[in-house]
């Protein structure tokens, strides 16, 4: 059908080189009839023909339509059966076309199509419906004219312009058919509330070319009524005319007064120029539904249609701009509330903030909501969609770990407030306030809930601004960006600060990490040292022979005895002893640890992860600690038995020699603490406490502040450096260890030797002197190896200089600040 | 454990200190004269039972002894408004009450006599406290009681308590001062050296020195001078007191400090010097400005030549509010321009120790820093002792005062010479690479005179 229709183009295009463009004004003989009439004559008027009209008139035969559509499109046979009813025609504009001959131009056996009919088939296509010769082709994806239909028995053709009209004009019924086809697919309409008001942004517009199509239709027949009689062309050039469909969907209502088809009848070429500025709208919706794949959701859709609002064509704009304000509809109502509920109302999966159902508790704050990048809209940049983020969850993370002080006036207050959302509790809130105050002033002084006059201060400002927020929020739009920029931030900050507040104050975030920083980090330090004294000996043993009440009342014992006896119970109390994992041959030292219980909600912000490290942080202290320990129990033990090490003339130099071994070895390792505790703690500690006094602004800062304050103490201990660093350094210690140990002997030996010094048997001698040699043996051996160690512990701190951005530099030049080894070695 | 010291004042110069001493602790403690805690004391900020303990009336009461063989000093303290401060217990006068002449061998031997008492008072402290840490005597190594009853009682702690660590704070006579003081001080020297394990120098003419020449105070009271010594003296225990992260025992503090056993006696300087009641100028005070100052010989309160010589150790304490990046900073600069020398034959450093300012005194300055240090120019020190000793003891002069105390005194006074001449020499090898080999092949003639004297012990 189709070739056929097409091969006979040429042959139309000569036949009707001569014959002006027509305009072909139907009536239908009814409105509910909506099929074209097949039954016409076309009658051409050559003689009314004018240089400045481009529109002769042409007085056309409107024949009754006696079919319907559906028999139509069946085929021959149905038009075959109209043949007969050619004679049974009436024309009613037969008597204004006296000029016109039927047969004059007539290409022998072949019917021109009358153009009215091609009108009336164009107004069906225009809404997606397929005319009696101009029908969609599934196959081609196009419209193409079928003229293989007779007309009266007689095969039709249409010229070759009047073709080349149609196909023109057959591109809003094509783009008009696509747009509805996609927005009627319910498989993309169902899958999300942006989709569907997407959807229904589509329709709306669409819904405008429906009205204008009833307008089109009803003029045609109304035209033909009216003015059939008055064939005169006025001369009004068409290009001048208004269509009836402008861009913008708002105007449209005035239209209908205004109708363009007062004066002229509608010829093809007419419909061509009105339909351009609808055109250019369709053109606009089926580039919209085009860009949009059905697997599409939420911000994906709106960044899309965003993308195609940056056009240089303000009609164009403006009419993206209000499919935009459309679209945006459900994603602002889902930010309003997720930013002043903290909640999230997202059946369909297409906010950009996902929530993680299955999260453990203590994640809730890093891990139950997230953003997805693929779901936000391009006019809200990451950092925007991060603040957003932070604002519901603070609120939500509230909500959920914030119940406990709902008692506390202040808290309620944070946490009803941002529970509203009406406009019109405005004022009830000032009379609440009122109230309250009322309330307060008669209240007696020694009332524990009552707020202090800065409290109050504050929450009248907080007050203020959470009523301009409400203001704003309701103008919330996305074509004001900074006004949408502004709220969130000043939301933002405002959540962030509040849920600060409570971390710091209610939950005594400081407090806590400062006692951690007093008790696993060692820096209270009788406590420390009086839990040294009490589990030394306990620790020393195999581990199967440990019992972990006996360590925790020791413990209690220290805190009882020290300093910790004054912390407040809330932290002191969650102290507590932690048995590392041991392993063969493992002894009390190697597993003992401190810990600290952290329980909800502070776990969600001091994770489990973190009391790790600190716990690994303190097993590393306290094995240097151990080490201190012994090394000044040697130096004790030592210093206390000068009288008895007298005795020992023969090794006397050797002796001497120890002293200064075991200065270098205390050196070591008190420098090794100062570093810990300026280079490392100290300086960590005051950068975490100067950001979070001065600098963290909400919960995430002062969670990565904490989390950069352990990772620093572990990176700058060795502990999560290499290895190699690690175990160099623990060799070092376990040297030092052996040399406590053979001090210790030779501290016993010296008694034994000095009770005994009447004992002058050969065989004592022998045994006195075979000590001696092994004493000599193990001191030198010992130094040997502490020093190759020391050299190679050396080496390790500048790889990790180069490695790292740290300051193992300090350590080094602690270590060796007046250039001994440096000068030993050379 | 508490790590309890227990103060043992002796003679009028000691007593004077040690009351000195004890105002001072009140005061950073927030205790009352009467020994009570004042009301704007907060607790769990220090330390108290190391050099206190609370009586069941919640007294605070200084674990301290005051002897003496004379009344007047003690008599003083006991009209004072400090008087309910102490335990009356603690308090002995013998009841000759005559004192011991300027005469060690008479404070030695009248100690001996009144040993059971004086031990009684001693045992019972001890016995009171959980973990005895050691002993701090006060003293004046140059008069009669505190060097020679002193001397006897260092003599018999290490007897008596052999586990303890013993530190003294003694007070080295000026040079002006009577011509027995030579004797009575290499008597005393001599036990400083062998039965004590780290003594605190104050050089009193020192001492005279930064009063007149730093406070510009023309004719320094004993009381002005005493005032040093407590500030030295309390800032020296504020990291007993104070508990930290480190330095939080005597011992972890003196084993970086003294390596060998002998080489014991520390300097101390201590910076911006203050006097109660003077119109000070205030200084800016960084922690750079702090630690240079403190390794100028003018601020050491020691009259040794501290340009000469080495280093041994450094401890330095910086009281207030210090940001620790300082202290790095400020040691990274010590050490380009090697403002201290130390030795050579092992690692030696300037070791920081930070501690908080009592909040319960105002000062002009935010920084203040206290130096002990061991230095082997504090053989001179001792060099001039022995001169001047050599010097009385060719004439003979005075020397029967002491003969007619005890029989054996002139036989003690040459080991009591040996054994200073002894340290002297170490403290001379210490200044040489070599020093490591120090007792190996040198020495082993001397050691038969030792193992005499110890055979006689």
């Amino acid at each position: 059908m189709m070739n056929s229709s097409f091969v006979q183009i040429p042959k139309l295009t000569l036949n009707n080189k001569k014959s002006s463009q027509n305009v072909v004004q139907t009536t239908s003989s009814s409105s509910s009839s909506s099929s074209s009439a097949l039954n016409s004559k076309k009658k051409k008027d050559n003689s009314t023909i004018t240089a400045n009209s481009l529109l002769p008139k042409l007085i056309t035969n409107n024949n009754n339509n006696n079919n319907n559509n559906d028999q139509v499109s069946t085929g021959i046979t149905i038009l075959q059966n109209y043949q007969p009813s050619n004679s049974s025609s009436e024309n009613t504009s037969a008597a204004n076309t006296p000029t016109l001959s039927s047969t004059k131009k007539q290409v022998v056996g072949l019917v021109e199509i009358p153009e009215h009919i091609l009108i009336r088939d164009i107004i069906y296509v225009f809404q997606g419906i397929d005319g009696t010769f101009i029908k969609y082709n599934k196959k081609s994806d196009s419209y193409s004219i079928d003229d293989t239909i007779n007309i009266n028995g007689e095969a039709s053709y249409i010229s070759k312009p009047k073709r080349d009209l149609v196909y023109r004009l057959c591109e809003f019924g094509w783009l008009f058919k696509k747009t509805r086809n996609f927005i009627i697919n319910n498989e993309f309409k169902n899958s999300g509330l942006t989709n569907q008001s997407f959807c229904s942004a589509i329709h709306d517009e669409l819904t405008e070319f429906y009205r204008i199509i009833a307008i089109l239709e009803t003029q045609i027949n109304k035209k033909y009524d009216m003015h059939n009689n008055n064939n005169q062309n006025n001369g009004k050039p068409l290009v001048g005319i208004e269509s009836p469909i402008s861009i913008s969907s708002t105007s449209t209502a005035s239209t209908t007064s205004e109708l363009p088809f007062t004066e002229d009848n509608l010829t093809l070429i007419k419909l061509f120029v009105w339909i351009q500025s609808p055109l250019k709208k369709l053109k606009v919706l089926a580039t919209c539904v085009d860009s949009i794949k059905t697997t599409m959701k939420g911000g994906e859709i709106i960044s899309q249609i965003d993308t195609l609002s940056r056009h240089g064509d303000r009609d164009i704009q403006k009419l993206i701009h209000s499919i935009m304000f459309k679209i945006c509809q459900p994603f602002f109502s889902m930010v309003r509330l997720w930013m002043f509920k903290g909640e999230i109302n997202d059946p369909y999966q297409e906010f950009f903030i996902k929530q993680h159902e299955k999260v453990q508790l203590e994640r809730t704050w890093k891990e139950k909501f997230a953003i997805v990048v693929r779901l936000l809209p391009s006019f809200i940049s990451i950092p925007l969609a991060k603040k957003i983020l932070v604002i519901g969850k603070s609120i939500n993370y509230m909500k959920q770990f914030c119940n406990n002080f709902k008692d506390d006036k202040l808290d309620s207050y944070y946490y009803y407030n941002i529970d509203e959302d009406d406009d019109g509790e405005f004022e009830n809130d000032d009379e609440d306030d009122e109230e309250d105050e009322e309330n307060e002033e008669e209240q007696p002084q020694h009332d524990p809930n009552r707020l202090t006059k800065e409290q109050r201060i504050e929450k009248k400002l907080l007050n203020e601004e959470s009523k301009i927020i409400k203001y704003k929020s309701n103008n919330l739009n996305y074509t004001n960006k900074e006004l949408l920029q502004d709220m969130i931030e000043l939301v933002a900050r405002q959540s962030s600060q509040r849920l600060l507040k409570i971390v710091l104050e209610r939950f005594k975030f400081m407090t806590h990490i400062k006692a951690l920083k007093k008790y696993l980090l060692l820096g209270q330090g009788d406590f420390i040292q009086y839990l040294m004294d009490l589990v030394g000996e306990d620790l020393s043993k195999p581990v199967n022979q440990i019992s972990r009440h006996k360590l925790a009342d020791w413990m209690e014992t220290a805190i009882r005895n020290s300093n910790a006896q004054f912390e407040e119970s809330e932290f002191i109390g969650r102290l507590d002893i932690a048995l590392l994992p041991e392993r063969q041959g493992s002894i009390g030292w190697d597993i003992f640890s401190l810990d600290y219980h952290v329980d909800s909600p502070l776990n969600t912000i001091l994770s489990p992860n973190d009391i790790i490290r600190y716990k690994k942080t303190f097993h590393f202290m306290w094995s240097i600690k151990r080490v201190e320990y012994s090394l000044s129990s040697v130096w004790r033990k030592i210093r206390t038995s000068s009288k008895e090490l007298a005795a020992l003339l023969p090794i006397k130099g050797e002796i001497h020699k120890s002293h200064i071994i075991m200065n270098e070895m205390i050196h070591f390792i008190s420098n090794f603490q100062y570093y810990l505790m300026f280079e490392v703690l100290e300086c960590s500690w005051n950068n975490l406490k100067k950001f979070i006094e001065e600098e963290a602004t909400d919960l995430d800062q002062l969670i990565d502040a904490h989390h950069q304050y352990l990772q620093d103490i572990c990176t700058k201990s060795f502990l999560s450096n290499s290895d190699s660093s690690y175990e160099c350094f623990k060799k070092l210690l376990s040297i030092i260890n052996k040399f406590t140990l053979l001090q210790s002997k030779l501290v016993n030996l010296s008694i034994t030797i000095y009770q005994n010094t009447n004992n002058q048997t050969e065989e004592f001698q022998a045994s006195v002197n075979k000590d001696f040699n092994s004493y000599k043996t193990h001191l030198n051996n010992l130094y040997q190896d502490y020093t190759n160690s020391f050299y190679k512990f050396q080496e390790e701190i500048l790889k990790v200089k180069v490695n790292q951005d740290l300051n193992p530099i300090s350590l080094q030049y602690m270590l060796d600040f007046n250039e001994y080894y440096k000068n030993k070695k050379e | 454990m508490p790590r309890e010291i227990i103060t043992l004042q002796v003679g009028q110069c000691g007593n004077q200190i040690g009351s000195e001493f004890w105002k001072q602790l009140c005061k950073e403690h927030g205790i009352n004269p009467a020994g009570y805690l004042e009301d704007y004391s907060i607790p769990g900020i220090d330390r108290k039972d190391v050099f206190f303990y609370q009586s069941d009336d919640d007294h605070y009461v200084p674990r301290a002894l005051l002897l003496d063989l004379e009344p007047r000093v003690i008599e003083s303290i006991k009209t004072s408004e400090y008087a309910n401060l102490y335990n009356q217990e603690n308090i002995y006068i013998s009841e000759k009450g005559t004192g011991a002449g300027n005469n060690w061998a008479n404070g030695h031997k009248q100690a001996e006599s009144l040993s059971d008492e004086i031990f009684d008072m001693i045992d019972r402290e001890a016995d009171g406290s959980e973990s005895l840490e050691g002993f701090l005597m006060t003293h004046s190594i140059s008069g009669g009681t505190g060097s020679g009853m002193g001397s006897f009682i260092l003599e018999q702690l290490n007897d008596r308590y052999p586990k303890k660590i013993i530190q003294t704070y003694s007070v080295f006579p000026d040079d002006s001062s009577v011509v027995v003081q030579q004797y009575n001080s290499v008597l005393t020297l001599k036990r400083l050296i062998e039965n004590v394990d780290s003594t605190v120098v104050l050089d009193n003419h020192a001492l005279h020195r930064i009063v007149g020449e730093n406070l510009h105070i023309d004719q320094p009271t004993m009381d002005q001078t005493n005032s040093l010594v407590s500030t030295v003296m309390s800032a020296s225990t504020t990291t007993l007191r104070y508990p930290g992260y480190m330095n939080n025992d005597l011992v972890g503090m003196l084993a970086s400090l003294i390596p060998t056993p002998k080489c014991h006696f520390l300097i101390t300087g201590y910076t911006p010097l203050t006097i109660d009641r003077q119109t000070e100028s205030v200084r800016k005070t960084s922690v750079l400005d702090v630690m240079r100052r403190l390794l100028q010989p003018q601020n050491i309160m020691v009259s040794a030549p501290t340009k000469t010589g080495k280093y041994v150790s450094i401890f330095n304490i910086i009281q207030g509010d210090v940001d620790p990046t300082q202290i790095h900073n400020s040691l990274q600069r010590i050490r380009e321009k090697k403002m201290a020398t130390f030795i050579d034959w092992g690692p030696a450093s300037i070791q920081v120790a930070l501690t908080k300012k009592s909040p319960y005194i105002k000062t002009n300055h935010k920084v203040s820093g206290l130096m002990m240090a061991n230095h082997t120019s504090i053989h001179h020190l001792f060099s001039k002792v022995t001169k001047q000793y050599d010097k009385v003891r060719k004439r003979n002069a005075f020397i029967a005062n002491y003969t007619k105390e005890s029989d054996d005194i002139l036989q003690e006074f040459d080991i009591a010479r040996a054994t200073l001449e002894d340290l002297v020499q170490e403290y001379i090898a210490a200044e040489s690479p070599d020093y490591i080999n120090y007792h190996m092949d040198k020495e082993f003639n001397n050691n038969n005179m030792k193992q005499q004297q110890y055979a006689t012990v």
